[in-house]
Order: structure tokens, then C-alpha cells, then sequence
């Protein structure tokens, strides 16, 4: 019955653009895709009481427990899901930052949704203290573990950055910062991490993670959020009581759906090679962000005295789609993260070049010469 | 006893043998700005009436958006007959302060305007217990218009709207208009004194971002009824702007794009019969805003350059951006002039000789018929 729709849906990959944008986004799997057609076939409430509602009610606790499972959540845990993995950070630090008279570390390197929300309630008085990045815009835990004493209450840090795909270890922070104070609570956004580092939420011992489908190919406005101890959480949004009370609003059925079936079919690859390839192809003065020790699908590199958005254009009219920092935050002008780790001089000319599985080493070559040719085009026209 | 809308101008009655020129003029404006609203509109002497209408308050909006309208009154319409006026002044409830107010146009109206109003008085104060009548400043007047063509209006308010001169087609301006506060502000207040004007925007794709052209075209559809333009320029200056930035002296960079942009302008002017260039700029505002860099760039002006903005203030230009509604959209990050081609010391007192001696450095001539050539033209009636 759904067989036209997914015909349609067809013409969603002819596209002609390679796409190195996938931190920003990834294109929905067809997977993915039939499974949120079919899912909205099931259109009925899941409040509902009659039998069509309860076969949906159980098909998304089916996936509830397919996400705990996956993602070998700490015992007593829950998952919830939300229309977003901002929606998710936005609702923990709301629930925990609640208390003026404690401290609250947030990294520098978190996703504008986690830092906007710090900010906000920054200026409303709570102590927050913001900590320094690395070089590779990786968190410096040695600042991190001096401020952690009996004051804190509660820490967030991202897994791994948008930006530049640096990796905190979470498991060791975890580690150190419960051994100085075990009643902290700690945060961190994975929606990078997911499908690209194995996840297990109870070695890492972490009390909140936020995961997102769209980064995965799944569709967007989806989002979840892991609980391990609901009592020191407060629902953000307040409603009908769906997910357990903790967060309210009619389950998006097809989305929940979807999003698990792209968890289903994550590859996680080895993109290591692309990588090189990309960087043993540049042959211009550049400043590489993204070390080795950064996830490989994630690569921020930096071009002396050009403008990223303008390399990003010039790309774009030679077929390759690529990003300019964290497009999330592109609007506002400047890139927080990377303006405090990069010198001004290159600072400008950041790009992002992210992959998925429908880049092949060959296209990283291609695409790392069409850099090259763009940027001795742009200093040409500029006489830099 | 009719709803109507009753609008009412001024300046135009001022204009002597041209005055049903400006009077069509404005009905014409007043006609095309409700085009798409379900209304009868009807001219009488010194008024035009709106009536048998759907969405009033929608109808008022698009009315306030047309200049040389001087104020609007939503009212009531009754023959010019004591009794039938007197019948519906005696059905309003006032219970606050009140005056009446007869203008007697109709001058065989039998009663005096004075002698009416007190008439009119006596039967508020009859039927409503708690009002009380204050002839200096009242809660409350209720109008009473007596016309000419045997019609009478009553209303409370009047809704001032900008005044100003009725758009004309044949008074055709073209607006230089950037993603930024000023130019926009700029456009209207010139519409404002009757000039149509359709619009140019200069762009650096890609130094640029498509985001920033986006912003301009919406800056342009939100002006659009206001200023009455129908087509949008979009010129690209990278080539330009690249060439002054490799060859001349970087200090004129801005200097010299901005005399670039005169002669496009200059062109279209020629082209298209515009008769004057209106810009945004305001007196000491930024460097390329000196008396010496307008006088730089006003040097290859072919038409005159107005500038309605140059004694305005920064906040004078919000203020009214944000009446018109263009400063939301203006203050959007997309930047319309890319930091590589700005010079870190612009030259505060250019020299027209200097500029055309940076000019000489490059095949100008050639790089403006480029542009020219490339130009892309919207149709802002189709967007």
C-alpha cells in the first residue's frame, strides 16, 4: 500500500552533490524512511484505549527497550524520547541546574544547546563555570578535576565535539570526578559518538545521554534522552504525561519507529583511510584542528587569511557540499568553539568535512584536490 | 445607516490646478492597495468612501501602507437628515467624558454647526446616565461630517496615517539597497513624498552567502507596498571588487565600489527612464559616509543622488524600521559585504582625484559591463 509513497521517497536520493556535511546532517536511510511510512499508518494515539492504541503503545516500549538494551543502559535506567537532542539537553541542565548556592561545570566545547542553555542561566545567577578546551577541542580534564569538589552538583560534557571530532573520555572523567565527589551528576551530549565509538552507558557511568536520530540517518525531530535515576529528574515539558510523566506531548510514533530501525542499521566504518586521503591530498598552507586523536568521520582544518563560508561556496558550485563549523551555530557570525583554540589568522577559514558511508576514498581525493585548486583560485583572485 | 471606512487627505488639496491629477492619482493607489480585499471604493469631494466590505481592520492596514491619505475613520453613514442623525446619535452608549464635533460641509444643512452640537449633546446626556459632557478634553468625541453629496459621517476616531504625496508612476526612483537598516528606512521615506521606486542590490556571491540575497529580496517584498516597486536589480560585484582589492590601493576599496555602484545605477537609469538613485547614507555615519566620500562618489552621479537619511540619527533610523517593520529582518547575521574586501583604515577624506587614478589601474569600463551583463532581474509581483 506504502509502495508509491516509497517510490516518491526515491527521488530524495538522486542528488548529484556529494555530500561531506555529515556532522550537520545525514540523509534519511531508505530503511529509515519505510519504516516512518509505515509507521504512520499506525496513526493512533498511544493514550488511547482502545486495541489499536495499545498494539502502537507497545511497538514504541518495544523500541524503549530495544534503546536501553542497545546502549547497555545502567540497571533502573530509562530512556525517554524527545523531539530533539536539543530539546534533551535543554530539559537536564534545566532539571539540575536548580540550586544557587552550588557549582555547575559545563565544557566550552558543548553543542550551542547545551551552552546557550548554561549561559542563560548563567546570567540568572547560577554558578556556572565554563572549562577550557584543548587544542583539539577535547575538554582539559586537569582544569576540569580542580574545580570538582563538594559544591559541584552536576557537569555536562560532550562526547564528542560537532565541531571538531575531538573524543572525551568520559569514562575516565566519570571515574576521577565520582572518586572527588560521587554525588555529582554527570551529562553528555553523545549524538556525535552514536555509531561512530561503541557506547556502553554503564561502563562510561555517565546519569544523563543525549542521542539524536538524523545524525544517523534517521529522520529528524527525534530525539532521546538516557535517565539512570529518574528521581533526579524534572520533566521540561509538562502536559498529558506521556513518557512516563517525563515528558509530555503525543508520542511521534513513525519518527520513534524510524529511529530505531536506523540504530538497526548503523555501520559503524572505519573512515581512517578517508581521512588520509584527504589530508595526504592537500597540498596548501593549512592548520588541522582534528588530530588523531578525534573521530575520523570529523575533520576541521583551517586555511590562512580566506573566509570558510567562501571556500564552502566555491566547493559547492564544483559539486561537493561541505560544512563551515557547526552549521547549528553558523548563523551567528563566528565560531565559539574554535575561536578559542584556533589563532585569528586561520580562524576564518575553518571548514568541516564530515563522511558517511556513501563517500568513498576515491571521492576524498577527488574532493582534496578540488580543495586545493579552490584555494590557489581564491588566493590568486585575492593576491594573498 | 451604512459601516463605513472614511479616508481623508490634505497636502493634495494644496495643488491648485493639479489637484484632480493628484486626487485620481491617489484613488488609483487606494484601489490597487485593496486589490485583493472585498470592497467598494467610491471618491466625493475631499473624501474617498470604502464600504460593503469583508475584513475592515485588513482593509485599514493596506490603507495605512498608501501615502498621501492623511487619516482614516471607521463610521457610521446616514442622509444628510436631522432626524436620522439625531436617531443614531441617540442609540450610542457613552459613559465617560464626551464633546461633539459637527463639521458642516453641507452648508444647506438647516441647523448651525454650534446649535447641532449642543442639540446632539442634550440627547447623549438624555439616554446615558453616566455621561458628562467636557468640550476641552474629552474621553470621547463623536464626529459628525455632514458632506456635500447629501451623506453624513459619524465616528470617534481618527486614525493619523503618514500623509505625504500619493506614488506616481511617473515619478520613478531607483533605491541601492543593502541587507543593512539604513537603506530600506531610506526607500520609504522617499515614497513617503510621492516617489515610486524599484530596487538595486549588489551581492559578492561567493563571498557572500545565497543567504544574504535571500534577506534582501525579503527587505524588498516587505518595502514593496510602501515604495510601489515592481522590479529588483541584483548586480554581482566580486569581479569588481576582487580587482579593486588586487590593484588598487586598499584603503579606497570601499570608496571606489561605492562610485561603481553610482554607475551601475547610472545605467539603469538610462535604461529603464529612472529619474533619480536614492541611498540609505546618513552624514558621518561610517567612512564611506564623509562629506568628502559622498562628494567622491556623488562625482559620477549622471542623476541626482537623494539621501533622505543624511541628517538622521541611528536611532531615528531604527525607530522607523521598526514602524515599517524591516528591522527584524535587517539586523539578520548575513553579512553583505564580505571582511576580506573591507580595508582596515578606509579613507575618511577621499580625493576625486585619487579615486579615478585607482580607477585607471584597472579595465573599469569593461568590468561594469560585465556586471551589466550578468544582471539578474526578479519580478517582485511574481515573487
Amino acid at each position: 500500500m506504502y509502495k508509491w509513497i516509497v517510490k516518491l521517497s526515491n527521488m530524495c536520493y538522486n542528488n548529484h552533490m556529494l555530500y561531506f556535511d555529515n556532522a550537520s546532517t545525514t540523509r534519511i536511510s531508505k530503511k529509515s524512511l519505510e519504516s516512518y511510512i509505515k509507521a504512520s499508518g499506525d496513526y493512533f494515539n498511544p493514550s488511547s484505549l482502545y486495541q489499536p492504541s495499545v498494539d502502537v503503545k507497545k511497538q514504541i516500549e518495544d523500541c524503549r527497550e530495544y534503546f536501553l538494551k542497545k546502549f547497555n543502559a545502567k540497571p533502573k535506567s530509562t530512556f525517554i524520547f524527545t523531539g530533539s537532542a536539543t530539546e534533551s539537553n535543554n530539559a537536564v541542565l534545566n532539571a539540575m541546574i536548580t540550586r544557587k548556592d552550588k557549582k555547575y561545570l559545563i565544557s566550552s566545547g558543548e553543542h550551542s544547546s547545551v551552552y546557550e542553555t548554561a549561559k542563560k542561566l548563567k546570567e540568572n545567577g547560577y554558578n556556572i563555570i565554563f572549562i577550557p578546551l584543548n587544542k583539539n577541542g577535547s575538554v582539559d580534564i586537569d582544569k576540569l578535576i580542580e574545580y570538582v569538589d563538594e559544591n559541584v552538583a552536576f557537569i555536562s560534557i560532550i562526547h564528542v565535539s560537532n565541531e571538531t571530532g575531538a573524543i572525551n573520555d568520559i569514562e575516565s572523567i566519570v571515574k576521577r570526578v565520582k572518586q572527588i565527589n560521587p554525588n555529582i551528576s554527570i551529562h553528555s551530549d553523545g549524538v556525535q559518538a552514536v555509531g561512530k565509538l561503541n557506547i556502553d552507558l554503564t561502563k562510561l557511568g555517565v546519569d544523563f545521554y543525549t542521542i539524536s536520530a538524523h545524525k544517523i540517518h534517521g529522520p529528524k525531530g527525534i530525539g532521546g534522552l538516557f535517565i539512570s535515576n529518574v528521581n533526579k529528574f524534572k520533566p521540561f515539558i509538562l502536559g498529558g504525561g506521556q513518557e512516563m510523566n517525563l515528558r509530555s506531548g503525543t508520542e511521534n510514533t513513525p519518527a520513534i519507529l524510524a529511529f530505531k530501525t536506523a540504530l538497526e542499521n548503523i555501520e559503524q566504518i572505519d573512515y581512517s583511510k578517508h581521512k588520509k586521503a584527504i589530508l595526504d591530498n592537500i597540498n596548501v598552507d593549512y592548520y588541522l584542528v582534528s588530530d588523531d586523536s578525534c573521530v575520523d568521520n570529523i575533520i576541521s582544518i583551517c586555511f590562512k587569511g580566506l573566509r570558510g563560508e567562501t571556500i564552502e561556496h566555491i566547493m559547492e558550485t564544483k559539486g561537493y557540499l561541505i560544512g563551515t563549523g557547526s552549521a547549528c551555530n553558523s548563523k551567528a557570525g563566528h565560531n565559539r568553539v574554535l575561536s578559542t583554540i584556533v589563532k585569528p589568522d586561520y580562524l576564518q577559514g575553518a571548514i568541516r568535512i564530515s563522511f558517511d558511508s556513501e563517500i568513498s576514498v576515491e571521492n576524498c581525493v577527488e574532493m582534496a584536490k578540488s580543495i586545493n585548486a579552490t584555494i590557489k583560485e581564491l588566493k590568486k583572485r585575492l593576491n594573498k | 445607516m451604512n459601516k463605513v471606512i472614511l479616508i481623508r487627505f490634505n497636502e493634495i488639496h494644496l495643488k491648485g490646478g493639479n489637484k484632480k491629477y493628484f486626487v485620481k492619482l491617489l484613488y488609483n493607489n487606494i484601489k490597487n492597495a485593496l486589490k485583493n480585499s472585498i470592497c467598494k471604493i467610491e471618491s466625493i469631494q475631499n473624501r474617498f468612501i470604502i464600504r460593503d466590505y469583508e475584513d475592515e481592520n485588513s482593509i485599514i492596514e493596506k490603507l495605512k501602507c498608501v501615502f498621501g491619505i492623511h487619516s482614516i475613520s471607521k463610521a457610521i453613514e446616514v442622509k444628510n437628515d436631522v432626524n436620522d442623525i439625531l436617531n443614531y446619535v441617540s442609540t450610542l452608549k457613552i459613559n465617560t467624558t464626551f464633546k461633539c464635533d459637527v463639521n458642516r460641509a453641507d452648508k444647506s444643512f438647516p441647523i448651525k454647526s454650534n446649535e447641532f452640537e449642543a442639540d446632539l449633546g442634550e440627547i447623549i446626556l438624555k439616554n446615558n446616565e453616566d455621561a458628562k459632557v467636557d468640550i476641552h478634553s474629552p474621553n470621547i468625541t463623536v464626529h459628525i461630517d455632514i458632506r456635500e453629496n447629501g451623506y453624513t459621517f459619524i465616528f470617534y476616531d481618527i486614525i493619523y496615517t503618514y500623509s505625504g504625496l500619493p506614488l506616481d508612476e511617473n515619478r520613478n526612483g531607483l533605491l541601492l539597497l543593502s541587507g543593512g537598516i539604513d537603506s530600506p528606512v531610506a526607500g520609504f521615506c522617499m515614497a513617503k513624498r510621492g516617489l515610486r521606486q524599484d530596487i538595486l542590490h549588489f551581492d559578492s556571491f561567493p563571498y557572500t552567502s545565497p543567504q544574504a540575497k535571500e534577506k534582501v529580496i525579503t527587505l524588498a517584498k516587505k518595502i514593496k507596498p510602501y515604495i510601489g516597486s515592481r522590479y529588483m536589480y541584483i548586480c554581482s560585484m566580486t569581479k569588481l571588487q576582487e580587482e579593486f582589492h588586487v590593484n588598487c590601493k586598499t584603503e579606497y576599496a570601499i570608496n571606489l565600489l561605492r562610485r561603481s555602484m553610482i554607475r551601475i545605477a547610472n545605467e539603469l537609469c538610462d535604461r529603464y527612464k529612472y529619474k533619480t538613485i536614492i541611498t540609505g547614507e546618513s552624514l558621518g555615519q561610517v567612512a564611506s559616509q564623509t562629506i568628502e566620500s559622498l562628494t567622491t562618489t556623488n562625482a559620477v552621479a549622471k542623476y541626482p543622488v537623494l539621501r533622505p537619511l543624511i541628517s538622521f540619527n541611528k536611532d531615528e533610523i531604527i525607530k522607523i524600521a521598526k514602524e515599517i517593520d524591516t528591522y527584524d529582518t535587517s539586523i539578520l547575521p548575513y553579512e553583505d559585504c564580505c571582511t576580506v574586501f573591507l580595508p582596515r583604515n578606509p579613507i575618511i577624506k577621499p580625493r576625486i582625484k585619487d579615486a579615478e587614478n585607482e580607477e585607471e589601474k584597472i579595465d573599469l569600463k569593461n568590468l561594469i559591463n560585465l556586471v551589466l551583463n550578468n544582471m539578474e532581474i526578479i519580478d517582485l509581483d511574481k515573487e
